[in-house]
């Protein structure tokens, strides 16, 4: 992977995301995501993390989101660290130029 | 202590111990007593002294979430002159105006002494506003002013950058600690409160800095004791960390709730808890309840030499609770506090050769129920050693890897074998310990062949690694990479003017409004060039996509989080820079 691919990860499509989406627009599957977690996510491949998270979940978090809002939600998950912000994360003070130091 | 207090007649002394507020409450909920300051606390009230200890954060975040000030309005904190002036008897209303509010209804009028803690955040907001309630205490007050705080050790490693506070401080207060202060500042109170002759600033007390021309100098540090924090005063309640509790669902919810509990204090990085926290705090009540994790040493120094460490370049004795001690500390705070969460800062909980086994049978005994993390060492944990630590309530070690190359663990004497540490790791996977790491780039004359050693480490092990954090190594003086830099290959680079470009460097960040996890690196006080190599502007630019291919290798499964728990209290937010950044402590 060079430097420019780094710049560039693209957002991956996450299987919590097609769980949610799932979950949104079929209501009786989100039913089953609510009341019985362990057979609504039985046909998914999902990480302990992923199960625990979306297990997590109750009728407030589901009946608030949309197709649209959960794009939102996971668009902005692609934002990590790239060398773009990289001047950001390493700030300290702004160093000297070489001539400076030499002068 | 207490006897001779008694038997003299003298009233006990009474300390005021305020606690300087940091940046982090603007940033999220606070999750964590005062460990230093609660162990100093505990330690003067055993002595018979009177403590009223006030965490001054807790002040701050309501005045922040009361909305009593901007960001842009700290800016005189992030100012050296303006800091070093008021401590030197200035005058400036806006010091004085803030300082008054962060100590309103303090009883600093029925004080002996006044301890001010500069915090332990390498936080620049700590250590000017510690300076600056100092000042306002010293001259409204007129009261004996004692300093401490692990901040100190880090401007005490860079005197020389940060001269100007140090001759203002040790000048204009009566003693700055800058060691353990178990003894020291217990000793300091009953000298200025009158029970003793005063000991002045001139003398080598144990980890009391002083001047001498302008030269600032330290004395050698005393010793650490193992005591455990006390938190009587604290608002405790700001330390909550909101936690699932549903005691009236159905067991299999039960039972997701306990992991999801361990997974948000344990399994999750730092950045990641917090979001948790603030997530679940805004239902509390609502299945979610608040729960004190707390914050506990026993043991001190360590028997290795890591030569970009801190504790590389002097011999200092290992400090170790015997086991009993140990037990019946936790067991204490877990019962007087009522929580079994436990966040450890020891060296490595493996320092001593038998202590796993007789901890792990010790809270068998006893019958208690803990949940800790921990740091620790690769070396010599075998299965049924990190079986028995499981067993104990371990659910996380941190451990120094730094870095996978087998030339640059040469250069930093770092002794681990990688083959030992891949075993290590699936052993914990394989036992239910989160293995995290703590990984160090860009070391002088780390090429890209080191690198892709350690890159290729962590993606060969990303199954059994839950978390590593990343560090760009910084010249610790205080180190032997520091103290010998030569023999390392490098040439630092000291700018006389590294103090106010750092304030601005921290200020540039607070008024840009960006996230926690951009915060300057405060310890990149020295930067090197490498003899024969590449320059430090070179290395600068060399860093940022060995950070960034790094981050790439971490678990999605934080991102996931992140995403989720965005979604639960609906803000959809940029995600964090994930750097660590600042590790001078051993590690």
């Amino acid at each position: 992977m060079t430097d420019q691919d780094l710049t560039h990860i693209p957002a991956e499509r996450t299987e919590i995301k097609v769980v949610l989406e799932r979950a949104i627009a079929d209501p009786a599957f989100g039913e089953l995501l609510l009341n019985d977690p362990d057979t609504a996510l039985a046909e998914y491949e999902l990480t302990d993390v992923q199960t625990l998270l979306l297990r997590s979940l109750d009728e407030d978090d589901l009946a608030k989101l949309t197709p649209q809002n959960l794009d939102e939600y996971f668009e902005v998950g692609s934002a990590v660290y790239t060398p773009d912000d990289a001047h950001l994360v390493n700030q300290g003070y702004e160093m000297y130029d070489k001539d400076e130091l030499e002068g | 202590m207490t006897a001779e207090i008694i038997q003299s007649g003298r009233p006990a002394p009474r300390v005021l111990i305020v606690d300087a507020p940091g940046e982090h409450t603007m940033f999220t909920r606070m999750n964590l007593p005062p460990f230093g300051p609660g162990v100093v606390a505990g330690s003067m009230r055993a002595a018979g002294i009177e403590v009223d200890h006030h965490d001054l954060n807790s002040d701050f975040s309501r005045m922040w979430h009361g909305k009593e000030f901007t960001k842009t309005d700290l800016r005189p904190f992030y100012d050296e002159r303006a800091v070093i002036s008021y401590v030197r008897g200035g005058a400036n209303e806006f010091f004085d105006a803030f300082a008054a509010r962060l100590l309103a209804g303090k009883d600093i009028d029925g004080a002996d002494v006044v301890g001010v803690s500069a915090g332990g955040d390498f936080s620049w907001m700590e250590m000017h506003s510690a300076a600056v309630i100092a000042s306002h205490v010293k001259r409204h007050y007129g009261k004996p002013i004692i300093m401490g705080g692990n901040n100190l050790d880090y401007l005490m490693q860079f005197k020389d950058a940060f001269h100007s506070w140090w001759s203002a401080c040790v000048e204009e207060f009566d003693y700055l600690i800058t060691g353990p202060g178990e003894d020291t500042a217990v000793d300091a109170v009953f000298a200025l409160a009158g029970g003793r002759p005063a000991v002045p600033m001139a003398t080598t007390w144990p980890g009391v800095a002083r001047v001498r021309g302008d030269r600032v100098l330290r004395a050698p540090d005393a010793i650490h004791r193992i005591i455990p924090p006390d938190l009587d005063g604290l608002r405790l309640e700001d330390y909550a960390n909101f936690v699932r509790h549903r005691p009236e669902a159905s067991p299999r919810k039960r039972e997701t709730d306990e992991m999801w509990n361990l997974m948000q204090l344990y399994r999750f990085p730092a950045y990641l808890s917090w979001v948790a926290n603030d997530a679940n705090a805004a239902n509390a009540g609502n299945g979610f309840e608040g729960r004190l994790v707390l914050p506990y040493v026993f043991n001190y120094n360590c028997p290795y030499s890591c030569a970009f460490c801190t504790e590389s370049l002097e011999r200092t004795k290992l400090v170790h609770a015997k086991v009993d001690e140990v037990i019946e500390h936790m067991a204490g705070m877990s019962a007087k506090y009522g929580t079994p969460y436990f966040y450890l800062f020891n060296n490595y909980f493996n320092l001593i050769n038998g202590f796993v086994e007789e901890f792990a049978s010790r809270v068998v005994l006893h019958g208690v129920k803990f949940h800790w993390s921990d740091c620790a060492r690769f070396n010599g944990l075998t299965y049924e050693r990190l079986a028995l630590l499981h067993d104990s309530g371990c659910r996380k070690l941190t451990f120094g890897l730094e870095t996978a190359s087998t030339k640059m663990l040469r250069v930093i004497d770092k002794r681990v074998k990688l083959a030992e540490a891949e075993q290590v790791l699936r052993w914990c996977k394989e036992i239910g310990i989160w293995a995290d790491l703590e990984i160090i780039t860009g070391l002088p004359h780390e090429d890209e062949e080191c690198f892709d050693e350690t890159a290729g480490f962590l993606e060969r092990n990303a199954d059994t690694i839950n978390y590593f954090n990343v560090n760009r190594y910084f010249v610790a003086p205080k180190s032997l990479m520091g103290a010998k830099p030569e023999a390392y290959g490098m040439r630092l680079r000291k700018f006389p003017d590294a103090y106010q470009r750092l304030l601005d460097a921290n200020y540039r960040w607070l008024a840009n409004d960006l996230d926690h996890s951009y915060r300057p690196q405060n310890f990149r006080v020295y930067e090197f060039d490498e003899i024969d190599g590449r320059t430090a502007e070179e290395l600068a630019e060399a860093v940022s996509p060995k950070i960034a291919r790094l981050n790439a290798i971490q678990s999605n499964d934080f991102m996931d989080a992140w995403q989720v728990l965005n979604m639960r209290r609906d803000q959809p937010v940029s995600a964090p820079a994930r750097f660590t950044g600042e590790s001078l402590a051993p590690i």
